[in-house]
């Protein structure tokens, strides 16, 4: 009894042959019927209550049980005494036979207001923010749709009542696949459907539709159905690719600061050569009639060259635009040293010695210009940040430990204090003197990091200052190191 | 009778190629790449004019010239942009350098110093 009540579950049974009508107290509670009602009366009571719109279908479906003698689960809405407040009831049944004619009908009635109040709730949030709900069968290949998604696909469900077909009116085929591709992916594995697709609408308007779904799977582990939601992302891609764009300004930007930074040092770079450029073709007028003299001179021309072309090609490659964010297998140790070509200058004019211990073959799935940036920053800051030391350093390192490739940055200063170093990847924040720094070097180099997968931070543990990027290392590099 | 002349640089074949272009019986060169020992040499044994370049390994050119004796003629050689320099040179060539300004600033200075020491006897 106190079961009954506390999941407000309540047993009736209807014999059809003498009429007789018998419920449990919790019955009574559900419909807040008097205790002294019986048979007739209580039936009579009992169908009064029922929602007068929702007569129809509860009579339809008693008389498909009764001719059927099938199981049957009906909810309806009730109404209370004052007629207006209503409640939601759910009703589990059966019809039992006897001599080939049902007899008795029973089940159980429980009260569902509260499930169906959060249902109507969600519901109503879900349209209220323009996210459509989709139920996929798996072992019927049935799709339903709710009237959100329909609205989100600016489709008529009466034209399109199987939304798979709706689905091919709409999406183009290379989006289908893609979907069905996931779907099935999902199925197969443990993570739940994720997709991003595009939709045409009937009226031609573009849409990017995100769903997310989760598979439920029965008794024996075997998919069963995927429920899930969808939503227009159109305006969220839009601010991603907006986002993207402004990223790359700034990343461009900032490097043409840095280029800035360290342009005297460059023009140093090439004018030197140039100076022994000009000097050996003056001098080469003199020593025509001397070839192993005239040999030379070309030797000292073509090496001035080949030290020009060296920084030119690093800068070439170094003011590529930063919309491009193909990623691909990189050597480190390639990076580095475009790196070095670049700032060997500036070291050189702060007295500052750099030296480097590259474990060999680390390769970094990564965008190459991003990546030169990011170790130009850190090594920029290194050389500024202890130009006013006796002892001007910068020693690069990079190595494996179990799962992450280390890039440590660790110059001749002391440390960075607790309040810096919590700050210090912040847009904006720099120790440098003004107009000496953007204070954006570190905060895009994060920004750029982070689109790797890769971590930034310093190490507070070494004696010196210490800045580490962490990559990860691919699995199937992991598996081939242990093997 | 001739022009002493000190060129300090960390090109190797710039070296070369000054001595090359401007050594004449009247214009005697000396290179040097280390800029302490070239500092030394000024010291004890002054050029007429000192040529430096800017970027040398742990100090910069116109710390080398705060170094040396103010008497010496110094020229500061450099193939960077807007220098923000310590020391006030008697002159500034940019690289890549063009030889007749050079071979005209040698010239002037072997005459000054013939004119300060007056007609050979």
């Amino acid at each position: 009894m106190e079961t009954q009540k506390l999941t407000k579950l309540g047993f009736f049974q209807y014999d059809l042959k003498s009429n007789k009508f018998e419920a449990s107290p919790e019955f009574y509670n559900i419909f807040d019927l008097p205790k002294n009602l019986r048979d007739s009366s209580l039936l009579d009571r009992f169908w009064k209550l029922i929602h007068p719109d929702d007569w129809g279908f509860v009579s339809r479906l008693f008389d498909q049980a009764i001719k059927s003698g099938k199981a049957f689960t009906i909810q309806h809405r009730v109404l209370a005494d004052d007629g207006k407040s209503v409640r939601h009831v759910q009703l589990i049944g059966k019809a039992a036979n006897f001599e080939a004619q049902t007899s008795v009908i029973s089940g159980t009635y429980q009260d569902v207001t509260d499930i169906a109040n959060m249902e109507f709730e969600t519901k109503f949030i879900l349209e209220s923010m323009e996210i459509g709900t989709w139920q996929l069968d798996v072992e019927n290949n049935k799709l339903t749709w709710d009237d959100s998604m329909y609205r989100l696909c600016c489709l008529n469900a009466e034209e399109f009542p199987d939304p798979l077909k709706a689905v091919s009116a709409i999406m183009p085929s290379v989006c289908k696949e893609k979907v069905f591709a996931d779907v099935k992916a999902s199925l197969k594995g443990v993570d739940d459907y994720h997709s991003t697709n595009e939709i045409i609408t009937p009226n031609g308007l573009h849409k990017q539709l995100r769903s997310r779904g989760r598979v439920l799977k029965n008794e024996s582990g075997q998919p069963q159905k995927v429920i899930g939601i969808s939503w227009d992302c159109t305006k969220e891609k839009e601010m991603e690719a907006q986002l993207r764009a402004e990223r790359a300004i700034a990343i461009h930007s900032s490097k043409l600061a840095a280029l800035g930074e360290m342009s005297a040092g460059i023009a140093h770079e090439i004018n030197n050569p140039l100076a022994i450029i000009a000097g050996n073709v003056h001098l080469l007028k003199t020593v025509d009639n001397d070839p192993i003299q005239f040999d030379a001179k070309i030797a000292s021309i073509e090496r001035a060259i080949l030290r020009i072309e060296k920084i030119v090609s690093g800068l070439k490659k170094f003011s590529r635009s930063s919309g491009c964010t193909e990623r691909k297998r990189e050597q480190l140790d390639q990076i580095i040293s475009e790196v070095l070509t670049l700032v060997e200058t500036k070291a050189k004019s702060h007295n500052t010695s750099i030296t480097t211990e590259v474990s060999p073959g680390i390769e970094l799935f990564c965008n190459e210009v991003e990546l030169e940036q990011v170790f130009l920053n850190l090594i920029n800051n290194a050389i500024d940040a202890v130009k006013d030391l006796d002892q001007k350093w910068v020693k690069l390192k990079a190595f494996k430990n179990s799962h992450n490739y280390i890039i440590q940055i660790i110059d001749s200063g002391k440390g960075i204090s607790e309040e810096a170093a919590s700050k210090i990847f912040q847009p904006f924040y720099t120790t440098k003197p003004v107009g000496d720094g953007t204070g954006l070097g570190l905060s895009i180099s994060k920004g750029i990091l982070d689109q790797h997968n890769a971590k930034i931070f310093i190490n507070h543990q070494m004696a010196n200052t210490c800045f580490e990027v962490w990559f990860p290392v691919p699995e199937e590099t992991e598996s081939q190191h242990v093997s | 009778m001739s022009l002493k002349v000190f060129y300090l640089d960390d090109e190797p074949d710039l070296l070369q190629l000054f001595m090359e272009t401007f050594q004449t019986d009247q214009i005697q060169i000396s290179t040097f790449d280390n800029p302490d020992y070239a500092i030394s040499e000024a010291k004890t044994n002054p050029p007429d004019v000192f040529f430096i370049d800017y970027r040398l390994p742990l100090i910069t050119g116109d710390k080398v010239a705060g170094k040396v004796p103010s008497s010496i003629y110094k020229v500061l050689v450099t193939g960077d942009l807007n220098l923000n320099l310590n020391y006030s040179f008697d002159q500034i060539v940019e690289k890549p350098f063009k030889i007749l300004l050079i071979q005209n600033t040698l010239k002037d200075l072997l005459a000054k110093k013939l004119a300060k020491l007056g007609p050979e006897k």
